[in-house]
């Protein structure tokens, strides 16, 4: 790689573009990995821990031995390891604040020994769990990246708090992730075409477009909002496709302004290149160039972890050849610095 | 999410007494039985009673009722359980319509102190196999 191109950040792929492969029992992780650096769509590797090892966090040592022959044998690099904070696991209670502690220490420790350099933790990781952790991620030499992930902002209540935490322990393994799906212009039209092709009718589909225009730059609790929308849903008679809708129309579509990302830059530790189309060369509502202008220009030099998701309502698109193609717009933009360098 | 894969295709069997088909997890990763919280299984338009329903996996045979203390034990995302319903079919005789709704506790994703439970319902038609 040349000394200009280092200089930028680097693409690379979440298995989860692929789940609907892996789940369908069409792929291994094996034929996963492989296909992703056939199709070059390397060379950052990103893995959700519970989605492609068995026993996660506790795997069986010749998994994860075969798992890092794998990874070297095609020439990827692991950008990230998800983990999952499952404060509910139990059917009874919430997990406490020690309890959940070291159910994610274990995760760091996967992560650890994979080598992977990030774990991907979640929001229910209050501030005194993510302190808690902190002395071991530095110990196992593995970055805490809290996502950032639709409809959530840099400035939710909860993201405030966590920025003055890191403010407050300056420790380079304390990071955030941003999700690209968090700033998105609407409503991705492959989403509104799949739901209309199962018979949901175009009133309610203009209806919900209408309310989603309207949460734009207004505060609101993601499950009363949801809520909401499915009633709305379900008015219109929308029966067994009311949940999705809702939860795909507020859950996965945020309204964040590109721009509000670069406050919290500096901590940005791995990116979610989130997208759910790619027709005519653009994503029709996820801003890439203007996100990685957003990226570049405040000093983020670490992987855009293409992640596709168009898979929930879309069955028939191949999700490599989408990746590929939002891979050429993200790389087209970089390349603008790359000459301009 | 995955409605559309929740029934394995084809995995509807006849057995001796009863029936069999393969449940896929409605989500994108590995969760602990706990999460597990509800089944409704229609064939042919009639209600299947849940507590008659028996869940495989890995060897080891639940009713819905023993599911909720089995935090440590984990339905990977690739396994399909197996539900064994007291209903017999004659392999042979037709397509039968199989209507299942999942409720799946999502263990993350938590507001005001309540946990998402998702539920995602999935119908095919399909003959069952001896």
């Amino acid at each position: 790689m040349s000394p200009g191109a280092s200089a930028l950040p680097r693409l690379g792929v979440t298995l989860y573009s692929f789940t609907r492969d892996f789940h369908a029992g069409r792929a291994t992780l094996e034929e996963l990995v492989a296909r992703v650096a056939r199709e070059g769509l390397g060379p950052g590797l990103e893995v959700i821990g519970f989605q492609s090892f068995r026993g996660f966090p506790h795997m069986a040592a010749e998994d994860e031995r075969r798992f890092l022959e794998l990874v070297e044998r095609h020439g990827l690099e692991l950008s990230c390891l998800d983990g999952n904070v499952d404060i509910a696991l139990r059917a009874d209670r919430l997990l406490d604040e020690t309890e959940l502690v070291e159910y994610l220490q274990a995760q760091i420790d996967a992560a650890a020994r994979l080598g992977f350099p990030v774990l991907r933790i979640q929001n229910q990781a209050s501030p005194r769990v993510v302190e808690r952790l902190l002395p071991h991620a530095e110990k196992r030499r593995v970055k805490l990246g809290m996502e950032i992930h639709a409809p959530e902002t840099v400035r939710s209540p909860w993201v405030l708090a966590l920025r003055e935490l890191y403010a407050r322990l300056d420790s380079p393994y304390l990071g955030f992730i941003p999700d690209f799906g968090a700033s998105t212009r609407g409503i991705s039209p492959s989403m509104f075409e799949a739901f209309r092709a199962k018979g949901v009718s175009d009133d309610l589909l203009e209806e919900i477009a209408r309310r989603w225009r309207e949460l734009d730059g207004k505060e609101f609790e993601a499950h009363e909002e949801i809520g909401r929308f499915i009633a709305l849903a379900h008015e219109h008679g929308a029966g067994d496709h009311a949940v999705n809708l809702a939860v795909f129309a507020v859950g996965i579509h945020g309204h964040q302004e590109a721009s509000a990302w670069s406050e919290i830059l500096p901590h940005v530790v791995h990116v979610h290149g989130k997208f759910f189309d790619i027709r005519d060369g653009r994503e029709p509502v996820v801003a890439l160039e203007e996100l990685i202008d957003v990226l570049v220009a405040g000093g983020y030099r670490g992987y855009i972890s293409s992640e596709y998701e168009g898979w929930h309502w879309d069955t028939e698109s191949d999700a490599f050849a989408m990746v590929a193609r939002q891979q050429a717009v993200c790389r087209a933009a970089l390349e603008r610095y790359a000459r301009s360098s | 999410m995955l409605g559309d894969q929740v029934i394995a295709d084809g995995s509807l069997r006849a057995l001796e007494r009863g029936a069999t088909f393969a449940l896929r997890m409605p989500w994108y990763r590995a969760l602990p039985l706990s999460c597990l919280e509800g089944l409704e299984v229609r064939i042919d338009g009639e209600e299947v009673p849940p507590e008659t329903l028996e869940l495989t996996l890995a060897g080891r045979s639940y009713r819905l009722s023993d599911l909720s203390p089995l935090h440590d034990t984990w339905w990977y995302v690739a396994d399909p359980i197996e539900v064994t319903l007291p209903r017999s079919l004659a392999a042979g005789d037709g397509e039968h319509e199989l209507d299942v709704t999942v409720a799946l506790r999502i263990p993350y994703i938590v507001e005001s102190g309540h946990p998402l439970v998702m539920r995602e319902r999935c119908v095919k038609r399909m003959e069952a196999r001896r």
